[in-house]
């Protein structure tokens, strides 16, 4: 593993800029809750940029990679959260227990969710929506002794901010890496084989069906830890907020307009609309909703590869915008 | 046994307007492939048009309309030239569509909650005075804009009908509908008849969302979303891109919907919408499959029989 990713990070300049970057990020990240006096830079700040990186890249893991609509995304983070909840209040485990129960909770539910996988396209983004929602009214319903009914369970005695911050560091490092390890494995380049022509991957010997699975299984997973780590975070859950639709959009949005099926991509769509959504939000806490909406409506019309997805097709690397860049600079000075 | 034929009449009323709902939807469907999941959301935009003409200039809903389809005409039409060319040139036009449109209707849902605050609103008793409030019926009571509602909108899904099968342009739209790149070489202007169907979606749409503040008591600038539910529900069980298909399609679902309410807790009612939505489009493609493959073992036996 660790051979590997040396290996990995060395591999090109691309590869060794983006791995001091990255050394440099954690290294920001991990001291970051001891700043003091910084304005939007706070902990909750960064708590939840690595929250929605951490999203956008597990939707990514779907989205990017096979090509579907996980509509109902949100449906995962909500049983993991509720997984959390429950485990806690009615088991008393250990809080990092608890978090793993919430991944449990969103691989078990990833597993129900399967046989949607038969669906193409449209059918599967609105079955996937439907059966999502469903949760959402079912878990109202249940009892209240339960899961807290409507009104949804408090956790004030789980309330640890810094745990949860490092919680959700360790999960969005375990994200960023098996996106790393994706984009250069077999199980990844399959993947992108189906996506991107299933008759001709199939006949190649590959297993549409199971490849694929295991895709949603792994981004189900870190839907359901992220909905646990929240709740950890935040010390309530409930239907409403717990089931919310944005947190399918959200990650979505990040996702596409970075650029799906990359690993900068996500990271840079979720780094830049997550900073203006927050200024935006401290203005109209509605607004929130309204730009997202906005956005996706023109990122999807507009710039439908994405960032990088753009930059890739009109033969822009990262480096070859330097040298232009370089090149206008020498033309300007001479 | 009572309730149950008031639920089946309450279910007929209701089912009419969701025939309206869903046809509409599937027009917009049929003819460019477009996934409008803010149809649920227009909806409710045209409930608050006439919620407001009645509560500032006191105008009832029916004669509302007069104002109402204009604008949701003209919406339909800004809302085509702005989107559906692009969309109509993406690699997946049905998908890239339902991304834009979900866009378009959390854009719609939050708009309405700034503008117009989250409290439900409803337009009690319009007609209250020239008619009286309640009819009898089979020794039951529903109320009169009830009726009213359901009345107007067997007298609109009458128009579409005809409007479909006997009219130039109706015929048109089939036709788009059947086999859009086949329409091309019959001379038919595939961009204006869509421009055309997505204006009349549009407007059918508003139609629907007033007749709804006479059908249901109170509406909610959130509820947009059940609503794209069940029309969804609806046209993937009478076919997708079949107008008349989605008009039986409504008329049984609430059907389903009101009888099964008669076992299930209130809140509960919207589960049924999810739940069929799913079945339906789980078990419809093996359904879809079987029937092909029965075809086509009756059309071998029958090859080699003659052969």
């Amino acid at each position: 593993m660790a051979n590997w990713l040396v290996g990995a990070a060395l591999e090109s300049t691309r590869n060794r800029v983006l791995s001091v970057l990255a050394v440099l990020t954690l290294l920001v990240l991990l001291i970051g809750p001891f700043f003091r006096g910084i304005p939007i830079i706070s902990q909750s700040f960064l708590f939840y940029l690595m929250f929605w990186t951490g999203l956008a890249l597990a939707i990514n893991v779907v989205f990017g990679f096979t090509g579907y609509i996980p509509f109902g995304y949100f449906a995962f983070y909500g049983v993991g959260s509720y997984g959390f909840a429950m485990s806690y209040l009615h088991l008393n485990v250990p809080l990092p227990v608890a978090v793993l129960v919430g991944g449990a909770f969103g691989l078990v539910t990833g597993v129900v969710f399967l046989p949607m996988f038969r669906l193409e396209g449209i059918y599967f983004a609105i079955a996937n929506f439907a059966g999502a929602y469903a949760i959402r009214i079912a878990i109202n319903l249940t009892p209240d002794d339960l899961t807290g009914g409507a009104t949804g369970l408090e956790l004030a005695s789980a309330y640890a901010p810094l745990q949860s911050y490092y919680a959700v560091l360790v999960v969005t490092v375990g994200v960023v890496l098996v996106t790393a390890w994706l984009l250069r494995s077999r199980l990844g380049v399959m993947l992108m084989a189906i996506r991107d022509d299933p008759i001709a991957a199939e006949t190649s010997g590959i297993n549409r069906g199971r490849i694929r699975s295991y895709a949603w299984l792994l981004s189900t997973v870190f839907a359901g830890l992220y909905g646990a780590i929240d709740a950890w975070n935040t010390a309530i859950v409930d239907p409403a907020s717990s089931f919310d639709v944005l947190l399918s959009v959200k990650p979505l949005l990040y996702a596409i307009f970075g650029g799906p099926g990359t690993l900068l991509g996500p990271v840079l769509g979720a780094g830049s609309l997550y900073f203006v959504d927050t200024l935006i939000w401290r203005a109209l806490p509605l607004g929130s909703y309204l730009l997202t909406g906005l956005v996706l409506m023109l990122v999807v019309l507009v710039l439908p590869r994405g960032i990088i997805g753009e930059l890739e097709y009109r033969k822009l690397s990262l480096s070859g915008v330097a040298d232009g860049l370089a090149e206008f600079w020498n033309r300007v000075v001479s | 046994m009572v309730d149950i034929v008031s639920a089946v009449v309450t279910g007929l009323m209701i089912g009419l307007v969701y025939a309206l709902i869903a046809s509409s939807l599937n027009i917009i469907f049929g003819v460019m492939r477009i996934v409008n999941f803010a149809h649920g959301n227009f909806l409710i935009l045209a409930a608050y048009s006439s919620f407001w003409l009645w509560e500032l200039f006191d105008i009832d809903p029916l004669t509302s309309l007069v104002a109402v389809v204009p604008i949701f005409f003209v919406l339909g039409l800004v809302a085509y030239y702005l989107t559906v060319p692009r969309l109509l040139n993406a690699d997946d036009t049905e998908m890239m569509s339902f991304l834009v449109y979900f866009g378009l209707s959390i854009v719609l849902a939050a708009g309405m909650r700034i503008v117009w605050g989250s409290q439900t609103r409803a337009i009690p008793t319009p007609y209250e005075g020239t008619l009286p409030l309640s009819v009898q019926f089979l020794g039951q009571t529903y109320a009169t804009s009830r009726v009213i509602g359901s009345v107007v909108s067997v007298v609109l899904l009458s128009a579409l009908v005809w409007f479909l099968y006997r009219t130039y342009y109706g015929m048109a739209i089939r036709a788009l509908i059947q086999n859009r790149e086949a329409t091309k070489f019959l001379g038919i202007e595939t961009h204006r008849v869509s421009a055309y169907s997505f204006g009349i979606g549009m407007a059918l749409a508003g139609v629907a969302g007033t007749l709804l503040t006479l059908i249901f008591p109170a509406f909610a600038a959130t509820g947009g979303q059940n609503y794209t539910i069940i029309a969804f529900s609806i046209i993937v069980m009478g076919g997708l891109g079949d107008p008349i298909g989605a008009m039986i399609g409504g008329v049984v679902f609430a059907l389903v919907e009101q009888v099964a309410m008669l076992f299930l807790p209130l809140s509960a009612s919207p589960l049924i919408a999810f739940v069929v939505l799913v079945a339906i489009i789980m078990l419809r493609p093996e359904g879809l499959f079987r029937v092909q493959d029965v075809r086509g073992a009756l059309a071998d036996l029958r090859g080699r029989g003659g052969g």
